[in-house]
């Protein structure tokens, strides 16, 4: 399995966020908040989770975290690098 | 003394009359009234002779060589309806209307091979007719389909709308009497400029309003449409007095700073159809031409062109409201059937060539105001009227339901069309397999960089008018919007960039 250090994860949310949110700002500006800006909503949300699960392999549940731990992308990510 | 000529005999009254006029004029040639009669008829007598009794339709293939005009006047001068079909369509489609149009005989200005069809020139059949006295009885009038033009519908076979000489001569009538209206005191005609393809029936508001007026047509092939330098010349050398093409077509020119009535004088009339008229658009023109008029009308295919009209005013540009497609002509009706317009009357096409299940579902028979028995049409345009004013919202498919919500596409693009800057705005769907997974706005607006900052700018704007379901996700700036062959804003491709 691929290495997971900071600068894999960090691209691989930056990629999935792209995605979700479709605007590269994610990633030229990691300290947007993603909530304020609309850029994820409930739905994507859950699909940010399961993204992790499936890229990452780490299994993140909705209820062990607030949504303000996670609304911008260096918060996405730290909150990643905690649980590997 | 008769007033009610069929468009033949109006356009056999302006060749007597001004023979050496130029009738036509493209980078192809020219052709001078007393030609195109003449032509037209060694065409005709051709016709006859080569396909005897068979009456069906003729394809005409081109662009835009005044052969194309001498083409179209030969088919309906012998007795039979013609399709023109432009050189941009793919072959697949060509055949496709080809097999279903059902003669082996191919009227073609331009190279075409096609299996299985016999293809022939106007210049050919014109050196054949054997030039004998003109059997007027079978010249296409009243219910007698004089062209058919196929629909590049948005899926599935293309669809061929059958529109009778009675329901163009009706509309010419309107036409003729729309453009005198709007010109100078005392003028009915002039220069015409034409951008559509033949293919597209935008083009049939220019090609006849001009010949059944005695006016030139200056014709512009797609390589001159692409080569702004080039056109502005060929437009301003032949005059250009008025100006037929859809909204996005003048976007483009607009783009050139050069677009303006210091350099195109003659220029006073504006028509537009096909599409939507922003305020943008309509607002720039009359700045850049405050001596021309800028008119938008509105209708389908399926009914003769255009069957609503408005000269647009400084008034209707500081409202919140977008434009108005006009008020309805004399001879036609438009009601609601919910949203969706439907529009009856004396310019509403026989139905769809060769398609009764087609027909069958769009079309139907109806009463007008007096009793007066009449067909109808269901645009699929959804709109509204007030104050005699009709407008429309959008296209009745392009609406979409995301997260359980009905949303009309055209609403939000008319709502960001009235933001300062915006100049064109197309939204559509992110599909995520079959589902939709939010809208994305594509916008044109060259004075913004076009950064989040500006995307979440406008998405603020949008929020104090819009519930926030109907917010695109994102904004994603562009130079220029894709148009598509007949020049309208191209859905698909930009569709396609979000996949």
């Amino acid at each position: 399995m691929e290495e997971r250090n900071e600068k894999n994860v960090r691209e691989v949310i930056y990629e999935l966020l792209e995605e979700i949110c479709g605007d590269d700002v994610v990633r030229h500006e990691p300290d947007i908040n993603l909530l304020e800006e609309d850029l994820i909503d409930s739905l994507d949300y859950t699909e940010l989770l399961i993204g992790i699960e499936e890229r990452i392999g780490l299994l993140m549940a909705p209820s062990e975290l607030t949504r303000e731990e996670m609304d911008t992308p260096n918060k996405i990510i730290a909150q990643v690098m905690k649980r590997l | 003394m008769r007033t009610d000529y069929s468009v033949i005999e109006r356009i056999e009254r302006i060749a007597a009359a001004y023979p050496e006029r130029t009738a036509f004029k493209s980078r192809a040639g020219e052709m001078s009234y007393r030609q195109l009669w003449e032509r037209s008829q060694q065409i005709a007598s051709a016709l006859s002779d080569r396909l005897a009794r068979d009456e069906r339709p003729v394809m005409v293939y081109g662009h835009k060589s005044p052969w194309m005009a001498a083409a179209f006047l030969g088919c309906v001068r012998a007795g039979r309806a013609y399709c023109p079909v432009d050189v941009s369509m793919p072959e697949s489609r060509i055949r496709d209307i080809a097999a279903r149009i059902g003669n082996p005989l191919i009227i073609a200005t331009e190279p075409l091979a096609l299996a299985g069809y016999e293809i022939t020139t106007p210049k050919q059949l014109m050196q054949e007719g054997s030039g004998r006295c003109e059997d007027r009885s079978l010249w296409q009038r009243d219910e007698d389909t004089f062209y058919i033009i196929f629909t590049s519908g948005s899926t599935g076979k293309p669809k061929g709308v059958e529109i009778s000489a009675r329901s163009l001569q009706n509309f010419l009538t309107w036409s003729r009497g729309l453009i005198a209206e709007a010109l100078p005191g005392g003028e009915s005609t002039g220069v015409f400029i034409n951008q559509a393809p033949f293919s597209f029936d935008l083009s049939v508001f220019d090609l006849y309003s001009c010949l059944t007026s005695g006016g030139t047509l200056i014709s512009l092939d797609k390589e001159l449409q692409g080569d702004t330098a080039a056109m502005f010349a060929f437009l301003r050398e032949g005059g250009a007095r008025i100006w037929v093409s859809t909204p996005s077509f003048a976007d483009m020119c607009l783009a050139d700073p050069a677009f303006c009535g210091d350099n195109f004088a003659a220029l006073k009339l504006f028509l537009f159809c096909g599409e939507r008229l922003s305020k943008e658009t309509a607002a720039a023109l009359m700045e850049r031409f405050p001596q021309a008029r800028v008119v938008n009308t509105y209708g389908p295919t399926e009914s003769t062109v255009a069957v609503t009209a408005v000269t647009i005013t400084e008034e209707m540009l500081r409202t919140d409201e977008a434009l108005p497609v006009g008020r309805v002509r004399e001879g036609s009706e438009i009601f609601f059937d919910g949203e969706e317009m439907i529009i009856a009357g004396d310019t509403v096409a026989k139905g769809y060539f060769k398609d009764r299940q087609k027909t069958a579902a769009a079309f139907f028979e109806t009463e007008l105001k007096d009793g007066q028995k009449t067909r109808a049409y269901r645009t699929g345009d959804s709109g509204y009227c007030r104050d005699g004013y009709y407008y429309c919202t959008g296209r009745i498919d392009l609406q979409v339901k995301l997260h359980g919500y009905r949303i009309e596409l055209g609403d939000i693009e008319s709502n960001l069309l009235e933001i300062p800057h915006v100049q064109q705005a197309c939204v559509v769907p992110r599909y995520d397999g079959e589902r939709i997974r939010n809208l994305v706005s594509f916008v044109k607006a060259p004075e913004m960089d076009g950064t989040f900052r500006d995307g979440r700018f406008l998405r603020e704007l949008l929020k104090e008018k819009l519930p926030k379901y109907m917010i695109p996700k994102n904004i994603i700036f562009i130079d220029e919007m894709p148009m598509t062959v007949n020049g309208k804003l191209d859905r698909k491709k930009l569709e396609g960039m979000l996949a």
